[in-house]
């Protein structure tokens, strides 16, 4: 009898708490236009548990990351963190600079790409994206120093 | 051509005593900017300058602050009196500093730098912390940007090591 008000008891809070968290996440959802608002796509490693989505509106979603339960270490901006859990573990970390970059319109997505980097392969990429941009300046002034014409 | 990383491989080749600060310590760091310049602040000894000549003979460095863009070279220097060089080699800009606004002289700046290995060596870069506080007494709109990211970067870290 004990057993089966214990059973009941245990059922009817896991199913309010299971509520609780459909209901924020719902809320999160509806409440969040950052998607709509920035028309941009997620990384590919970016799910639908990412910060964008769950911690803006409240915090009750945020301190349950997985990461944490399962004892992760927090992330390692000078060595690679390991992509299995850094998606899992955006939420948990999100102390008020975190949000602050997110309402200044950093582009957190790319933060939390580049944070799983090593500071080699970090430095590579702004290599990259330079050599990009010096192409596009170079683009940019043979446009600029074409005669005009008929276009 | 630029290619910093080239320029970096180079200091560090060339045994000079440096640390990695700026917008490539902040990428390092972890922030999303793109910088196109190598910021390094380094003690002005004469042994180092030497280092750092060597490190740029056949790069021509010129004094890229000077309108006729003077060569470098360190003879026609005088070691005593300078405190920072702005140069520009074929692998791209080299900013050589000798004191860090918020941090303080090459001493300071290395106590709290981090060392980090990379594919190309060991090389120095200013710590997390230090490195806000940089940005922070350098309070340019640049700066102001990197640093959001960097404060970011720390809540992330802050259960870590405190002087990253």
């Amino acid at each position: 009898m004990l057993s089966a008000l214990l059973k009941q008891q245990m059922n009817s809070e896991m199913t309010q708490s299971f509520q609780d968290h459909c209901n924020t996440i719902l809320e999160n959802l509806r409440g969040n236009c950052r998607l709509a608002d920035r028309s941009r796509l997620l990384g590919a490693d970016c799910s639908t548990t990412d910060s964008n989505l769950i911690c803006a509106v409240g915090d009750k979603v945020a301190p349950g990351g997985a990461a944490r339960q399962s004892g992760e270490p927090a992330p390692t901006p000078l060595s690679r963190r390991d992509n299995s859990v850094a998606a899992a573990s955006r939420c948990e970390d999100s102390g008020i600079a975190w949000r602050a970059a997110e309402e200044a319109g950093i582009d957190i997505c790319l933060l939390e790409q580049s944070l799983d980097l090593t500071p080699w392969e970090r430095l590579k990429e702004n290599q990259r994206a330079l050599r990009l941009l010096m192409t596009l300046e170079k683009a940019g002034k043979q446009l600029r120093e074409r005669p005009a014409g008929p276009s | 051509m630029n290619d910093l990383l080239d320029l970096l491989e180079r200091l560090i080749r060339h045994r000079v005593e440096f640390v990695l600060v700026g917008g490539q310590a902040a990428i390092v760091h972890g922030a999303t900017l793109v910088t196109r310049d190598l910021d390094i602040c380094m003690e002005f000894t004469p042994d180092n300058l030497a280092r750092l000549e060597s490190a740029l003979a056949d790069l021509h460095p010129v004094h890229r602050m000077t309108p006729r863009k003077i060569a470098f070279r360190l003879a026609d220097i005088d070691q005593r009196s300078i405190k920072n060089l702005y140069l520009q080699t074929d692998y791209g800009v080299l900013d050589c500093l000798s004191e860090i606004a918020g941090v303080g002289k090459f001493v300071t700046v290395a106590e709290r730098s981090v060392a980090i290995d990379l594919p190309i060596g060991r090389c120095r870069v200013l710590s997390l912390s230090a490195l806000i506080d940089a940005k922070t007494a350098m309070n340019r709109i640049q700066d102001k940007l990197a640093l959001i990211q960097l404060k970011a970067i720390l809540d992330k870290t802050r259960s870590e090591s405190p002087e990253r």
